[in-house]
C-alpha cells in the first residue's frame, strides 16, 4: 500500500470516528501533559538549583582541614597549618579524565577588615572580619566585563611611598618593608550572588538600607572599599605591618566566595606572601575542577579522594539526587497515567475493529494484506497519539505559564526565586510527543493484530 | 497446454464448531477453464459460499489443493495471496458490502488503495468509465444510502471490475434484488462474459442466473453432484 493510500484511509477514519477517537485520546493527552509538566518543572528547578545555587558542572576540592591540636597542643603553641594543595596536585587534577581545566583558589592567610559602600548605601559600613580569596580571573570571565577583574600591578603606575602621590583614585601599593611601592588602581573584587541576597534580604531590611542587587550590577565600578590588610577585629597577622588598600567591586559571580570578597589570584598570592609567608603563597586552599559534563563530576570526586582531597560542598550532589528522585517519581506517576491511557486506546480500537470486521474483510478481499490492515490500525493510533501529544504539550505549556504566574503573585520573595520554575528544552517536546505516540501505538497493537486476523470469509458472510 | 482458471483436487473444508464440526466441502474436484461462466447451485448449507471463499483465497482452512491460474493457493504467503486477489479476482456479494461513509466513486476506487503500482489518475478515470458503463455516472458523488438495491449492486460490480480482474466471483449477486433489477444484473454479467471474456463463477439459488451460465455445477452436502452436471 502506498503512503498516500494509508494517509487517505487514516484521514477518513479521523473524520468518521472522531468522537470515539477523541475520547480515547483524552487519557493520552492528560498523560502527556502530566509527564511534560512535571519533567519541565523538575528541569527548571534543577536548572536554578544546580545552575545558580549549586553549580554542578564544576566541583571544588579542598585538602583536609588542619588537625585538631587538642588541649595540650593549644597550650604548646596553637593548631597545625592546613596542608593546602600543591601546584603538582593542581596539574594532576587537570589531567584527570573529564576535567576541562582546574582553577586553584587561594584563601587569605592573614586577617583583614573592610569599610565602604557610601556610594550606594549613603554612608560607610564596615566588616570587622573580612574573609577573602583569590581566583584565576578566567573563572569569572563570564560574569565580569573584560579587563576589569585583573591584577592592577599587571600595569603598574608610578613609584610611590604613600597615597598622596597617586592620583585618580589610585593608592600606593607598597608591601611591608619595601622602600617604595607603585601607584595602583583599586584592586578589583567580585562578590557572590549569595552575599548580595543575604545583604538584600536580611541585612538591608534590618538597617533600612536599600537593596543593592541590581544597583550593584549597574554601578559595579563605583562601589569602592578600603581594606585593612593584616589586621582585623580579632587580631593581627603573624608577620608584616598592617596597611590599608583600596578595592572596588567589579561584579557578581558564581565563582566568588559565598561570604567575603574575591580578588585576582596574583593579588592574594602577593598579600599572602607578605602577611603569611612563602608557604601561604604557594599552597592553594582549594581547586575548582571544571568538568566536561555533570556525569564526569563523580569520577573527578573519586580521583580527588585518592589524592586526599574532598568536595568542599556536597550539597550540589545531594540536591541533584533529590531533584532527580522527585522527577523520577513524578514521571512514574505520569507513566502510569499513560499506561492507563493506552488501555483506553486499546478498548476504543478493539471496539472499532469489532465494528469494522466487514470493512476489514472487504479490504482483504480487494487485495489488502494482513500487514496492511495492521499498519492501517497502528497508523490511525499513531495519528491519534500525535494529536493527543500536541494537545498535551500545549496543555503542559499553558499550565506551566499559569503556575509561573501564580508563583510570581502568591509566593513570597526568596533568594534565587526564578522568573520561571519550568524548563522546556527542545528534546522535552520531542520526548512528550514520542511518548504520546508510543503509548497510543502500544495500546493499538493488540487491536491491530486482531484486525489483521479477521477471517474475511466469515466476516463477509456476516458470522 | 492451457492453464485452467480454477482447479481443485481433493478439496475439503471442515467448519470447526467444537463438537458440532461440520464438513462444508468433501473431496471437491473441479476444473473451470478461462472464459467460462459457471453457476454453482445447491441448497442452503451445501457448501456453495464456502467453495467460493476457498477458491477466492479468502478461506485458507481447507484440505487438498486449490490452484488459480496454475498457482497453488496453499503454498502462497498471505501477501502473495492478497496480491493475487487484488490483481486477478473481483468479488461481488449478496449484501454488496459497500462502505456507507464513502461516496460511490470512493467505493469504486477502494481496491486501488491496496494496489502498490496503481496510478491515481488512471484509476479515477477507470472508475468513471465503469460508472458510465453501468449507468451510474450521475451518482458518483452520492452515498450508497441514496441508491436503490440494483444501483448498489452495480456499484459493487464496478468496484469488482476496477483492477481489470480475470475472474469474477459472485456470491448470490441477485439474492437481495427484486426480479426486474436482478434480471438487469444478470444481463450485465452476460455482457461482461461475452464482451470481455471474463471468467465468472456465481453461487446462486436463482434459476435465471443459472440459465445465463455456460455451465452449472451442483453441490450437495459439500460434494459435487456430478450426476446432474450439465451445460446451461
Amino acid at each position: 500500500m502506498k503512503l498516500a493510500a494509508l494517509v487517505r484511509l487514516v484521514r477518513r477514519d479521523l473524520a468518521r470516528a472522531r468522537r470515539a477517537l477523541a475520547g480515547s485520546a483524552f487519557g493520552i493527552t492528560a498523560g502527556t501533559a502530566t509527564l511534560v509538566f512535571f519533567l519541565a518543572l523538575g528541569l527548571g528547578v534543577r536548572a536554578v538549583l544546580l545552575g545558580e545555587v549549586f553549580p554542578i558542572d564544576r566541583i571544588e576540592l579542598e585538602p583536609p582541614k588542619a588537625k585538631d591540636p587538642g588541649l595540650l597542643g593549644l597550650l604548646l603553641g596553637g593548631g597545625g597549618e592546613p596542608p593546602g594543595i600543591s601546584p603538582d596536585d593542581v596539574a594532576k587534577l587537570g589531567a584527570l579524565p573529564g576535567a576541562l581545566r582546574v582553577r586553584p583558589k587561594l584563601s587569605f592567610a592573614f586577617p583583614a577588615s573592610a569599610r565602604g559602600g557610601r556610594e550606594i548605601i549613603g554612608h560607610d559600613v564596615g566588616a570587622g572580619e573580612l574573609p577573602g580569596d583569590g581566583i584565576d580571573p578566567a573563572l569569572a570571565a563570564n560574569d565580569v566585563k573584560p579587563g576589569l577583574f585583573v591584577d592592577p600591578l599587571d600595569t603598574p603606575g608610578p613609584a610611590c611611598t604613600d597615597d598622596a602621590v597617586c592620583t585618580g583614585g589610585a593608592y600606593c601599593e607598597r608591601a611591608t618593608d619595601a622602600a617604595e611601592g607603585r601607584c595602583s588602581a583599586p584592586v578589583p573584587a567580585i562578590v557572590s550572588r549569595y552575599l548580595v541576597e543575604i545583604f538584600d534580604k536580611s541585612i538591608a531590611p534590618a538597617h533600612g538600607f536599600p537593596a543593592v542587587g541590581e544597583t550593584l550590577l549597574g554601578r559595579a565600578q563605583g562601589l569602592t572599599f578600603t581594606i585593612r590588610l593584616g589586621e582585623s577585629l580579632l587580631g593581627r597577622a603573624k608577620q608584616g605591618s598592617p596597611r590599608t588598600i583600596k578595592a572596588r567591586i567589579v561584579g557578581i559571580s558564581g565563582s566568588a566566595t559565598d561570604l567575603g570578597l574575591t580578588f585576582p589570584l596574583g593579588v592574594v598570592r602577593r598579600w599572602n606572601r607578605e602577611f603569611g609567608g612563602q608557604r601561604a603563597a604557594e599552597r592553594y586552599s582549594s581547586a575548582v575542577v571544571e568538568a566536561s559534563s555533570g556525569a564526569e563530576v563523580a569520577g573527578i570526586i573519586d580521583a580527588g579522594a585518592r589524592m586526599g582531597l574532598s568536595p568542599k560542598d556536597t550539597r550540589a550532589r545531594d540536591v541533584s539526587v533529590l531533584v532527580s528522585g522527585v522527577m523520577a517519581l513524578l514521571s512514574l506517576v505520569a507513566g502510569i497515567v499513560l499506561v492507563v491511557s493506552a488501555s483506553s486506546i486499546t478498548q476504543t480500537f478493539r471496539a472499532l475493529v469489532l465494528e469494522r470486521r466487514a470493512e476489514i474483510a472487504l479490504y482483504r478481499a480487494v487485495g489488502a494484506t494482513a500487514g496492511e490492515i495492521g499498519a492501517w490500525t497502528v497508523s490511525l493510533a499513531a495519528v491519534v497519539g500525535l494529536f493527543a501529544g500536541a494537545v498535551g504539550l500545549l496543555v503542559a505549556r499553558i499550565l506551566a505559564f499559569l503556575a509561573d504566574g501564580a508563583a510570581a503573585e502568591k509566593l513570597p520573595d526568596f533568594p534565587f526565586k526564578p522568573d520561571t520554575f519550568f524548563a522546556f528544552p527542545w528534546w522535552l517536546w520531542l520526548l512528550g510527543m514520542g511518548f504520546s505516540i508510543l503509548f497510543s501505538v502500544l495500546g493499538a497493537i493488540g487491536p491491530a493484530r486482531a484486525a489483521a486476523k479477521v477471517d474475511p470469509a466469515r466476516a463477509l458472510a456476516g458470522s | 497446454m492451457n492453464v485452467a482458471a480454477i482447479r481443485t483436487r481433493g478439496l475439503g473444508r471442515v467448519h470447526d464448531g467444537g463438537r458440532d464440526a461440520r464438513r462444508a466441502l468433501v473431496d471437491v474436484e473441479i476444473v473451470i477453464e478461462e472464459g467460462e461462466f459457471v453457476c454453482v447451485l445447491g441448497p442452503s448449507g451445501s457448501g456453495k459460499s464456502t467453495l467460493l471463499a476457498v477458491i477466492g483465497g479468502l478461506d485458507r482452512g481447507y484440505e487438498g489443493q486449490v490452484e488459480l491460474y496454475g498457482q497453488d493457493l496453499g503454498r502462497m504467503s498471505d501477501a502473495a495471496l492478497a496480491r493475487l486477489r487484488g490483481e486477478r479476482i473481483g468479488f461481488v456479494f449478496q449484501h454488496f458490502h459497500l462502505l456507507h461513509h464513502l461516496t460511490v466513486i470512493e467505493n469504486v476506487t477502494t481496491p486501488a488503495l491496496f494496489d502498490p503500482r496503481g496510478d491515481e489518475h488512471a484509476c479515477l478515470a477507470r472508475a468513471k468509465q465503469l460508472l458510465e458503463r453501468l449507468g451510474l455516472a450521475d451518482r458518483a458523488g452520492d452515498t450508497p444510502a441514496e441508491l436503490s438495491g440494483g444501483q448498489r449492486q452495480r456499484v459493487a460490480i464496478a468496484r469488482a471490475l476496477l483492477r481489470k480482474p480475470k475472474l469474477l466471483l459472485c456470491d448470490e449477486p441477485t439474492g437481495n434484488l427484486d426480479a426486474d433489477t436482478g434480471a438487469r444484473i444478470i444481463e450485465l454479467f452476460e455482457e461482461l462474459h461475452r464482451e470481455e471474456g471474463l471468467t465468472i463463477v456465481a453461487v446462486t439459488h436463482e434459476e435465471r442466473l443459472a440459465r445465463a451460465a455456460t455451465r452449472i455445477l451442483r453441490l450437495k452436502e459439500g460434494r459435487v453432484d456430478t450426476s446432474n452436471e450439465e451445460p446451461a
